[in-house]
């Protein structure tokens, strides 16, 4: 099957059948959503908690909140019903951290997690935190999140 | 300050030198503590939104990173990349053995922690002696894992006051041992604008 790829500060929505694939999450996070019924999923790779504090908000996808919301939107559009989306999250390790660290993995977890909770969107699972990274396929059918990492093996969620 | 999104020839040019300015000096320090010849390459520089970073290796074969902020005149990110084999050649050639294992032991990583700090150290010190710019370095911290995830988290970690970045790569090669590491840099485009003027300085512009 053809895998997509998305990038950071990116958004990929499909019809089944499709795998959607992010490589090598750090502090950011993946947040994979379909909606079962009308089987369209989507991918979602944030970088940072909130599009409020942002300087540039040019790029609603670069943030959870903002990236979620515009996520959702695009799934609605498609013939996706609120009701019926359901997510996993993967992501938001702390690999490294120095003196001024602000953890933004940590941040962007709590940020993603509510988000979802605001929107009712159900959090069928999750991988996240650590200090290692991870690369996470969707398997947007089935429903299978992936995830492999360099020394933990592989995952699905 | 002004946001530089674009760059001349020139200024590529003369910011690829300043780069291999550094790796030479790096290079030849890790030249002396192993006692080999170490090549270098051309460098590769690229200024993108950071969110535009490249991917850096498509797989997920874990390398060692050796990460250090950069302070000062400069803010951004430093990292030397080197894959366990080379890491494990160049821990052979500093203490005459290396273990055979798929991780590194804590002797293992003090020694890579010091190659990178040095090399990182004297990388930095030249470009801050050529330009005639303050800058310095946190104090290294190692990872071991993905590449990709390694940058993921400096494009985290930078994304919240930076909107480009510019990408400076230079790698270097032990060859008679095949040896091959990458020191990467990235900064923001305040500093690039310091880095500018201070280029523009030393040609008496």
């Amino acid at each position: 099957m053809e895998k997509l790829i998305v990038g950071i500060a990116d958004l990929v929505v499909v019809h089944n059948p499709a795998v959607l694939v992010t490589i090598g999450l750090g502090s950011c996070v993946g947040i994979s959503l379909r909606d079962p019924v009308a089987r369209v999923g989507a991918l979602a790779h944030i970088v940072l908690p909130t599009i409020e504090e942002a300087k540039n908000k040019s790029n609603p996808l670069k943030f959870a909140d903002s990236g979620i919301e515009m996520a959702i939107q695009k799934m609605l559009e498609r013939g996706c019903l609120r009701g019926r989306i359901e997510s996993k999250i993967a992501g938001g390790a702390s690999m490294f951290s120095f003196a001024d660290n602000m953890n933004i993995g940590e941040k962007n977890v709590v940020a993603v997690i509510r988000k979802l909770g605001e929107m009712k969107i159900p959090i069928l699972a999750k991988d996240t935190g650590g200090n290692y990274g991870r690369t996470i396929e969707y398997h947007v059918e089935t429903g299978l999140l992936v995830v492999k990492s360099a020394f933990r093996g592989v995952k699905e969620i | 300050m002004e946001d530089i999104k674009t760059l001349t020839d020139f200024q590529y040019d003369a910011l690829k030198e300043v780069g291999n300015i550094g790796i030479g000096n790096a290079t030849t320090s890790l030249s002396q503590m192993v006692n080999k010849k170490v090549e270098i390459s051309l460098p590769d520089l690229k200024l993108v939104p950071i969110i535009q970073v490249p991917i850096i290796v498509k797989n997920a074969a874990p390398v060692v990173g050796i990460i250090q902020q950069l302070k000062g005149d400069s803010s951004g990110f430093l990292v030397l990349l080197l894959s366990k084999d080379s890491a494990k050649l160049l821990i052979k050639l500093v203490l005459g053995q290396a273990e055979d294992s798929a991780t590194f032991n804590e002797m293992e990583q003090s020694v890579l922690l010091e190659l990178g700090n040095i090399m990182n150290g004297t990388y930095i010190t030249s470009l801050s002696n050529f330009l005639g710019i303050a800058l310095g370095l946190s104090p290294p911290n190692q990872v071991y894992d993905m590449a990709d995830a390694i940058i993921n988290q400096i494009v985290g970690m930078m994304s919240l006051d930076v909107e480009d970045v510019l990408f400076l790569r230079t790698e270097f090669t032990v060859n008679s041992e095949k040896i091959e590491g990458r020191i990467l840099i990235f900064t923001d485009s305040v500093s690039l604008t310091k880095i500018l003027d201070a280029i523009n300085r030393l040609l008496g512009k």
